[in-house]
């Protein structure tokens, strides 16, 4: 008799676990549909653009599928481009579980750039695999210095991060224009930006004929999971995630604000300014001021789109990149104008938002039907 | 030196009477910047092909009204997150002119950029402006700015002095028991909303017809921003706003005129980089911990 | 046991009331399935006061709301002065000169009270005069002896003058039916007798007045009728004259006595003090001293109250005790740890917390339930091994915090905010009730649940006394307090002014004392 009973408490455990699990699959579902929703309604508004441009949309987005996804050598490039953002992004996401608007990614960016770029100067001659990772950490060191600034001020004086990140931004954009311009202009093309740098201290490349380097590889498959782990797995990133949903309720659990803003304003500028470092070494080979076309704000842009998930923001940033590396081919072959391309990721953010909305309904109306059902 | 800061501080003053009323109404709109920038591209735009610069500011009033309404589209009747909704605006903003300027004008721009003849002059007030000193540097501007002027002097006594600024204050502060009342929150904020979008788009067209005379990538360059720092430091009251406005403005033109003294010793960024620098030293002196109107920023859904 | 149409006689004046407002048959269903009002006939008299009473969640609110023009009956009509009205909005519900007072404020705080009165007003012309409404409520003022200062901002005000001016606000637009829901739930001693005083002035004046509360001493004291709610029907409609305590406590809970027949145990006095408050200095949000030098010790295992009218610092005394608020002066000792200015030590020495404001601080409505109920154990070796989060520990301790208070909810990974309100504060109880190693301090433990909650809450309290774990409640509820407290204590003006045992405590005695501010030494 107890083996039935038994029994039959184990297929109720059961259900009950396919029951949840159920759930689970469907928020994804959900937010997949939102994501694709909003993505879809992104190229849509862009084909209106793209009209207003006088040319024919399907030409356009033929053309921008072949350049980011017509070929294995044009496909590696788009991963190399998706790169810096989703370098930035992956950072941004935990600034944003936190609810820490970092909108000075731009600017940590360069500063990391900037860093990297006097460093690798500075250790010429060194071999490249003890001075690289040096460079890249005094890189993420130089964007996270430039995101403490705006940390304390917030985390002391509750001054708002959106403004003081913001305003650091252009800050940043002139101490390096003036750096280029001056004391480190390339003396011989005197052209504003720093000499080349020595070849032992660029990235490696990895696979022969691209520019796929050591960096790419770095985050796609060093960065992406450890920020995975660190939002999911560990208990910094469930204080994270406490702090942004109600700093109240953090507060009154034992955790330290004045830390947790300050330790996840700093990672995301540190993340930045690696992304800086690792643009400088692996594609420019030097610091210049055309370095980054806005990736800090396309990096907001792809966090949101991910859902503040690290998976779902290197998808994104996929997407992005793809946009970018497509768009040259759309402007070469369909007379596009290359900032399509920044159009198209600037929609993106608008129409995610919408599309969070949605999915908030959605979810709303999924438990609704499954509240009261059940108790523990 | 005066007669420039006056000058700079004209599309500050204006969106920002705009953003200010709107701040008291609760809803944080970052995306004046977005709005001074479709308003300095559309009014430019409209400038060049047709040659007349009012109408050029025409247009940029309803081009700043459509952004404005959109915004309130997604933050009053969708309650999303404000502060993300006016960032991806911004980002909207300079990608699609920059986008559009290229598409029409070519996507290298010739070292002679398109720029426009004719600008919207000054207007020298009678009598006034024939005062010795004072009166060039005072009474003879663009008419805009003395329009600024009596939108602040309007947007006081509008807040203080009358029910429909009770109603916009109650809002601001506690739209729940403001809806309680009987006003309707939803209809206050789309029509301040709607008002600052116009006024937000005619500042950016100062930029464009009458402070310089062409368009330039993300010409705003952060202004909209540095309008709601202002705001803040001004404590969300009109005449403080305009002591705070002037003050930045006169660090502006100092690193205007720093630039164009030819002082070689001094890196010019350094002069570029001091509005910025000093809205941030300014945020840190007199910004902390002050707080605007209790809802300023919280999404409100209607209940019933 | 309905309601008979009938000219009741005013209790007081003896003479016959007609009926001027009448809810017919009104029932009230929610979205969700729930039957707040089951066809309930209700009506009150040209100055008449007809207390509605009923145990929280009967269904009184709801019906006032439906009067007062908040929310629209299912079924039902309601008729003012012979006619039948539909309201779409209080405002609407106004213009039928009826008005509600709520429990909580409808005040805006930074404003002044007259602006908080001209709010939403219909006008002649934009223009504010605000000069000659200042003149025109002080008149008003004057007329019924509600004084407040109407230039004054509301947030500087008590909450007696708070309630005269929302009562104001109501006479200003004439309205002459006026609903009070629960209004001395913030007063007591003096000011519940003035609130009394406006209440039978106004109703000498024409007024009619709803009473609604789940006092039934109070309730008898004013009202010409009463009638009892219970689960969303009218059980029972009488007059003052045949109504009793007894009877009206049998009929508003259903059967005889006190929800809780639990036996106190008294705690031993020779206990040690787990809980030690010394000399506590604590500035309040504006800057002024809100706790003037409280001293207080609780022993172990022992439930201590602490009684007091609000806005005498408890709110300031209980973050400097859980860490919140750091004092300018004095300690807070749990054990052996001193644990003063820092919410991390608190709860590291084993204490919990259940706050007033649950949704506020208690919870993290975006992320689910499992976090949730982890919120207080991440610092433990057992959740949180070198930075690593033990997931399947917190699953397992959040099924023992839904259990405790039987949480329904669809799953452990639903996010709390699509919960509904009560469940959330069985979780936020439940969660402290299971984190709590040393000390529990709980303010207004038992507001929001339902009765069957209630119970097993008290329950959890004695049960926490068996195993040696202390509680401190703060509530301006005497019933509560009393029910379960082995010692009583009384905050007046940020200091503890007298401490009671259980077996000294009256509701009289501590009452006056909460009011007057020293323990009154002779027994009534």
């Amino acid at each position: 008799m107890s083996q039935i009973l038994n029994r039959v408490e184990k297929t109720i455990n059961r259900i009950k676990k396919t029951d949840e699990r159920r759930l689970q699959y469907q928020l994804f579902l959900i937010r997949m549909a939102t994501s694709l929703f909003a993505v879809g309604l992104t190229l849509l508004v862009g084909a209106v653009f793209i009209v207003l441009a006088g040319s024919n949309p399907f030409t356009a987005y033929y053309w921008m599928y072949q350049g980011s996804l017509g070929g294995v050598s044009i496909m590696v490039e788009t991963l190399v481009r998706s790169t810096p953002i989703l370098l930035v992004s992956q950072g941004l996401a935990v600034a944003f579980t936190a609810k820490l608007w970092n909108i000075g990614a731009e600017g940590q960016l360069y500063m990391g750039g900037m860093l990297a770029s006097i460093a690798a100067i500075m250790l010429q001659g060194l071999p490249g695999y003890s001075a690289i990772p040096v460079i890249l950490l005094l890189a993420g060191l130089a964007g996270a210095f430039w995101a403490l600034i705006p940390a304390l001020l917030k985390a002391y004086y509750e001054i708002n991060e959106v403004f003081t990140t913001l305003m650091l931004n252009y800050v940043a954009l002139y101490i390096v224009s003036y750096l280029l311009l001056g004391p480190f202009r390339d003396p011989v093309s005197q052209f504003p930006e720093t000499q080349t740098i020595s070849k032992e201290l660029w990235l490696p490349i990895m696979l022969q004929g691209t520019r796929l380097h050591a960096g790419v590889l770095l985050t796609v498959f060093i960065a992406t999971p450890v920020v995975y782990f660190i939002l999911k797995k560990t208990v910094f990133g469930m204080r994270l995630a406490i702090l942004g949903a109600n700093p109240e309720a953090a507060r009154y659990s034992g955790i330290n604000i004045v830390k947790e803003i300050v330790l996840g304003l700093v990672f995301s500028g540190f993340l930045a300014g690696v992304a800086g470092g690792v643009e400088v070494l692996g594609i420019q080979h030097k610091m210049r001021m055309e370095i980054s076309p806005g990736y800090g704000y396309t990096g907001i842009a792809v966090a949101l789109l991910g859902y503040l998930n690290p998976f779902g923001i290197l998808l994104a940033s996929l997407f992005m990149g793809g946009v970018m590396n497509g768009s040259t081919t759309m402007h070469r072959m369909a007379r596009i104008p290359v900032g399509m391309a920044y159009l198209i990721q600037s929609l993106a953010i608008l129409f995610i938002m919408v599309g969070y909305l949605i999915q908030e309904k959605l979810a709303a109306r999924l438990f609704e039907r499954l509240e009261e059902h059940r108790p523990a | 030196m005066i007669a420039a800061s006056i000058r700079l501080v004209t599309p500050l003053l204006l969106a920002g009477v705009g953003e200010l009323v709107v701040e008291r109404g609760g809803i944080l709109n970052l995306s004046v910047e977005g709005m001074m920038l479709i308003g300095a591209f559309a009014s430019f735009m409209v400038t060049y092909f047709f040659g007349d610069p009012w109408l050029g500011v025409l247009v940029a009033a309803l081009s700043g009204l459509a952004v404005a309404l959109l915004f309130g589209l997604l933050t009053v009747t969708f309650s999303l997150d404000q502060v993300v909704s006016g960032l991806a605006f911004n980002l909207v903003a300079i990608g699609a002119t920059s986008y559009i300027y290229r598409a029409t004008f070519g996507w290298y721009v010739s070292p002679v950029p398109p720029h426009v003849e004719r600008l919207i002059t000054d207007v020298r007030l009678p009598v006034l402006s024939d005062l010795p000193i004072v009166g060039s540097a005072l009474f003879s501007h663009n008419p805009f700015t003395y329009l600024a002027l009596v939108f602040i002097l309007l947007s006081a006594y509008l807040l203080s002095k009358t029910a429909w600024g009770l109603n916009i204050r109650a809002t601001g502060e506690d739209p729940l028991i403001a809806e309680y009342l009987g006003i309707s929150t939803h209809r206050i904020r789309y029509a301040l909303l709607a008002l600052e979008g116009i006024l937000s788009g005619v500042a950016g067209s100062l930029l464009s017809i009458s402070q310089y005379n062409m368009f330039l990538d993300n010409m705003t360059m952060g202004r909209g921003y540095i309008v709601i720092a202002l705001i803040i430091l001004g404590r969300w009251m009109p005449f403080r706003f305009l002591v705070a406005g002037s003050l930045f403005a006169f660090i502006d033109a100092l690193q205007l005129r720093i630039q164009a003294s030819g002082i070689t010793w001094f890196p010019h960024q350094f002069a570029l980089m001091l509005p910025y620098l000093t809205t941030l030293i300014a945020l840190l002196l007199v910004g902390r911990r002050v707080k605007g109107p209790a809802g300023l920023g919280k999404p409100y859904k209607r209940t019933r | 046991m309905g309601v008979t149409r009938q000219h009741h006689p005013s209790f007081f004046s003896g003479e016959d009331i007609e009926p001027r407002v009448v809810m017919e048959s009104i029932t009230k269903i929610y979205p969700g399935g729930v039957v707040a009002n089951r066809n309930i006939d209700f009506d009150v008299g040209r100055g008449e006061i007809h207390a509605l009473l009923g145990e929280n969640g009967a269904g009184k609110t709801t019906l006032m709301k439906i009067l007062s023009g908040c929310l629209k009956p299912t079924v039902g009509k309601i008729i003012v002065d012979g006619r039948e009205v539909q309201f779409r909005s209080p405002k609407e519900a106004l213009k039928h000169k009826i008005g509600m007072v709520h429990q909580h404020f409808t005040l805006i705080p930074s404003l002044s009270v007259v602006e908080n009165i001209m709010l939403g007003l219909e006008r002649k012309g934009p223009i504010l005069d605000l000069e000659k409404a200042i003149g025109e409520i002080e008149a008003l003022v004057s007329k019924t002896g509600l004084h407040v200062d109407p230039r004054a901002s509301v947030y500087t005000l008590s909450v007696g003058e708070k309630q005269r001016a929302e009562i104001l606000r109501l006479l200003y637009r004439e309205a002459e039916i006026l609903i009070f829901d629960e209004p001395t739930s913030m007063l007591c001693g003096s000011e519940v007798d003035s609130l009394f005083n406006t209440l039978k002035q106004l109703a000498s004046r024409g007024c009619s007045i709803v009473f609604v509360t789940h006092k039934v001493k109070e309730a008898l004291a004013i009202s010409d009728r009463l009638t009892v709610l219970r689960g969303g029907s009218a059980v029972a409609t009488m007059s003052r004259s045949e109504a009793s305590e007894e009877r009206l406590i049998e009929l508003i809970i259903g059967r005889v006595g006190f929800p809780i027949a639990a036996p106190k145990v008294f705690a031993p006095a020779l206990a040690r003090d787990v809980l030690v408050i010394n000399d506590l200095h604590v500035k309040d949000d504006r800057g002024s001293l809100a706790v003037r030098g409280a001293s207080l010790s609780v022993r172990e295992g022992e439930i201590f109250g602490l009684a007091g009218v609000e806005g005498n610092g408890q709110k300031e005394l209980v973050e400097a005790i859980v860490g919140l608020r750091a004092p300018i002066k004095g300690s807070v000792h749990l054990g052996e740890a001193h644990i003063t200015g820092s919410p991390a030590r608190f709860i590291m020495a084993g204490g919990a917390y259940v706050p007033a404001d649950r949704l506020g601080r208690g919870i993290a409505l975006d992320l689910d339930l499992s976090i949730n109920s982890s919120l207080k154990k991440l610092m433990e070796k057992d959740f949180a091994h070198r930075g690593l989060v033990n997931k399947s520990k917190i699953v397992e301790f959040a099924k023992r915090v839904v259990k405790r208070f039987e949480v329904m909810m669809p799953s452990l990974d639903t996010p709390v905010k699509f919960l509904s309100g009560g469940n959330i504060q069985k979780l936020i109880a439940g969660r402290e009730f299971e984190t709590v190693l040393r000390v529990l301090i709980a303010e207004q433990p038992t507001a929001g649940l339902d009765v069957r909650t209630i119970n097993r809450v008290c329950e959890s309290l004695l049960e926490l006394k068996g195993r040696g774990v202390s509680a401190l409640l703060i509530s301006t509820d005497l019933d509560e307090i009393l029910a379960v407290s082995d010692r009583i204590g009384v905050i007046y003006n940020g200091r503890i002014v007298a401490v009671f045992s259980a077996s000294e405590a009256t509701p009289q005695r501590i009452g006056a004392c909460m009011l007057k501010g020293e323990p009154d030494l002779e027994s009534r």
